[in-house]
């Protein structure tokens, strides 16, 4: 019956809203029995009269009239019908063997159909509805459809997005970075090394299948892992953030704390691992593998313990010398069952970097992977931010969850030194400003720092004065800055509080440590995070990223360390 | 022998210099721009680095959409860098208020600096 057999076809008969006007009763009662069954939309009418009611009344995409009728001819009928329903397909019947005229052509009309036979009469009127379809309404069917599935589509991407997104929340959630840009120390030394810790966490997709979290613990110990879940997508996040969880949980539970009071450094590690070993391989699949990396710091004794289960080597440099420690187990499975540590001595190292695959694996713009390029990268950079910038200028995508933790040191070692104490309080901060822009401008060889020093300064002392002194957050000033209360709330305190700000200069480096102390509570680390993604405020942060060569807050977080490099670029 | 003692000298000169640097005098209290404001256009000259900067620059932004402009147009002659605060008061103009706000810089450094934090878009920066 349908040469085309479209299933789009059928689906427009069974929308198709038709109406059939012809006075022979009795054909009209079989014409609809046969039509019924395509066109379930389907009204008939015996009177041109009641066919006038009706049509004024609803409208229709087909019109079948016999040109025949008592009181108005089919042309009147489908005239008026025309007006009505413009859009409208129409079908003339006549039992006159008569072909179409100019008059019927321009009244519209698209099919002429002669009336024979009932059962034959009723397959020419579905044949002639079916090309009336394929002309006239299939095309705006499709594009319709087409529209309509890509609305759900949008829909469900929409849905999934905010679920993944909500997720990659619940990840972070799980994630405890107690040192996300900062050293464990309160107060900043002078002269003397120190560890800092920064973080390059990016999913692939929207959730990831690394996570990692960094532990400050009691008798000045760190303790770091690294998880790298041998899928991809949603079940290697669900594996990620279960184990994630269980191991932050261990640390913190009190009997692992009074072990760690009791034994030795080495002994409270193995114990840790042996733990979680126990833990996961409950729940490993036959043929699952899990990448594992734990690092334990004891800053105390000056070690470095590491188990590594099939995570990549992690690179330690000292005196730009950099060598592989090499991952001493196999990827933890159901049958894994004893491990080995390295222990290494934490005054022969500079830098600890550690990383999940996938930084390895990416491929740069030449399409070579990214692992050839990143012993050199490491060497040519002196933190994170530099290695991030050769990093993202090689890759051109991110294939794969990245996770690298940049474990630096640091020793203020400058000769000159200058401590300043200031009142929180905008006027001071200006003032000040306006003193070190002028200085710098007075100088003969350093003049070009003086709108980047000041810049980063502006940053780091409104910060100090609005979230330290002031304690107002990212989302109270955000909601300020929006409702334009922001700069009368800010000069209406009167503070009292002094901001500490700390000029050392290190010549040998070619570098300036610009240490700022504030008098507020600190900040939890979580919040930088939140804070750079946030649209009227944290750009503050994004600024100081951007100008100084490195950064990073004390444990507290109530002192920032911005190191400036005072060479002529 | 010369030439040795010229470096010598230079390096001794450059040291001081930066000694300099962290010795902060009292230094005469001024601001560090200038201003002129054409039809809908605030012309900004010098450096931007103060909280009196950004004061100065706010000021003549809120007259011109006081006196009702829905485009105002920001040309920054010489600066190399905006404060968040200055950054902060143009989203909210764009964002908030609806102000067609267009920023053209002369230095390639601030542009490139607007392109780091990704406002090219949204204050339609422009090199001039």
């Amino acid at each position: 019956m349908f040469p085309s057999k479209k299933k789009e076809i059928l689906e427009i008969f069974k929308n198709l809203k038709v109406l059939i006007i012809d006075e022979d009763g009795p054909f009209l009662k079989n014409l609809s029995i046969f039509l019924k069954k395509f066109i379930p939309d389907l009204f008939i009418c015996n009177s041109s009269t009641q066919a006038l009611e009706l049509i004024k009344n609803d409208s229709f995409d087909l019109l079948v009239v016999n040109y025949w009728s008592s009181h108005i001819n089919g042309f009147e009928l489908v005239n008026f019908f025309k007006k009505c329903n413009p859009d409208a397909g129409i079908i003339l019947l006549t039992s006159e063997d008569k072909p179409l005229d100019r008059e019927t052509i321009n009244n519209g009309i698209d099919k002429y159909i002669l009336k024979t036979e009932y059962e034959e009469t009723n397959k020419k009127l579905l044949k002639a509805i079916e090309e009336i379809i394929q002309r006239k309404f299939l095309k705006a069917f499709l594009l319709k459809k087409r529209e309509t599935e890509l609305k759900s589509f949008q829909i469900f991407m929409k849905y999934l997005r905010y679920q993944q997104e909500k997720a990659l929340k619940k990840q972070k959630n799980i994630i405890k970075d107690d040192l996300f840009y900062s050293t464990y120390l309160n107060k900043i030394p002078f002269r003397q090394k120190f560890f800092y810790f920064q973080t390059f966490y990016k999913p692939s997709e929207i959730i990831s299948g690394d996570i990692y979290s960094l532990r400050i613990l009691k008798n000045n110990k760190i303790f770091l892992f690294l998880i790298d879940v041998k899928e991809k997508g949603i079940p290697a996040s669900i594996t990620a953030s279960s184990v994630a969880a269980f191991l932050n949980h261990l640390v913190n539970l009190p009997r692992i704390e009074i072990k760690e009071n009791l034994c030795t450094c080495e002994d409270w590690f193995k114990f840790l691992i042996k733990e979680f070993l126990i833990h996961i391989k409950a729940y490993l699949l036959e043929d699952e593998a899990l990448c594992a990396l734990f690092l334990l710091m004891d800053l105390k004794n000056n070690k470095v313990l590491i188990a590594n289960f099939g995570i990549p080597s992690i690179y330690i440099i000292k005196n730009s010398n950099l060598k592989k420690i090499l991952p001493q187990n196999l990827p933890i499975l159901t049958s894994t069952k004893t491990f080995k540590i390295d222990s290494l001595e934490l005054s022969n190292i500079d830098k600890i970097i550690i990383t999940s695959d996938g930084t390895l694996n990416c491929k740069t713009k030449d399409s070579k992977l990214y692992i050839k390029d990143l012993e050199k990268d490491l060497l040519n950079s002196s933190c994170l931010n530099e290695w991030r910038n050769l990093f993202e200028e090689k890759v051109k995508k991110i294939s794969d969850d990245i996770t690298l933790i940049y474990i630096n040191s640091c020793k203020i070692d400058g000769f000159f030194r200058k401590e300043f104490r200031i009142k929180s309080d905008l006027a001071e901060i200006d003032k000040f400003l306006s003193q070190v822009y002028r200085r710098l401008k007075k100088s003969k060889y350093f003049n070009f720092l003086a709108p980047k020093i000041t810049t980063i300064l502006n940053e780091i002392l409104l910060n100090a004065h609005e979230h330290g002194t002031l304690g107002v957050s990212s989302l109270q000033k955000e909601k300020k800055i929006i409702n334009g209360s922001y700069e009368n709330f800010l000069q209406q305190q009167q503070q009292q509080q002094q901001i500490i700000i700390k000029f050392i200069l290190s010549l040998s480096k070619k570098e300036l440590y610009i240490i700022v102390e504030d008098k507020g509570k600190g900040f939890k680390k979580s919040l930088i995070e939140n804070t750079l993604e946030r649209t009227f405020s944290g750009f503050g942060l994004k600024i100081i990223k951007h100008l100084c060569k490195d950064f990073f807050f004390n444990k507290k977080g109530n002192t920032i360390v911005a190191i400036v490099d005072i060479k002529r670029k | 022998m010369n030439d040795l003692k010229r470096s010598t000298h230079l390096e001794n000169e450059k040291m001081n210099d930066l000694k300099e640097l962290i010795h902060l005098r009292d230094e005469i209290f001024e601001t560090n721009i200038s201003l002129n404001v054409k039809n809908n256009e605030v012309i900004v000259s010098g450096d931007v680095v103060s909280i009196s900067d950004y004061w100065l620059i706010k000021e003549k932004v809120i007259n011109l959409v006081e006196k009702g402009n829905k485009e105002i147009i920001i040309t920054f002659n010489d600066a190399e860098f905006l404060s968040s605060s200055i950054i902060g008061f143009f989203l909210k103009l764009t964002l908030k208020d609806k102000i067609n706000l267009k920023v053209k810089v002369k230095n390639p450094q601030l542009y490139s600096f607007m392109e780091i934090l990704g406002l090219i878009k949204t204050f339609q920066v422009e090199k001039i």
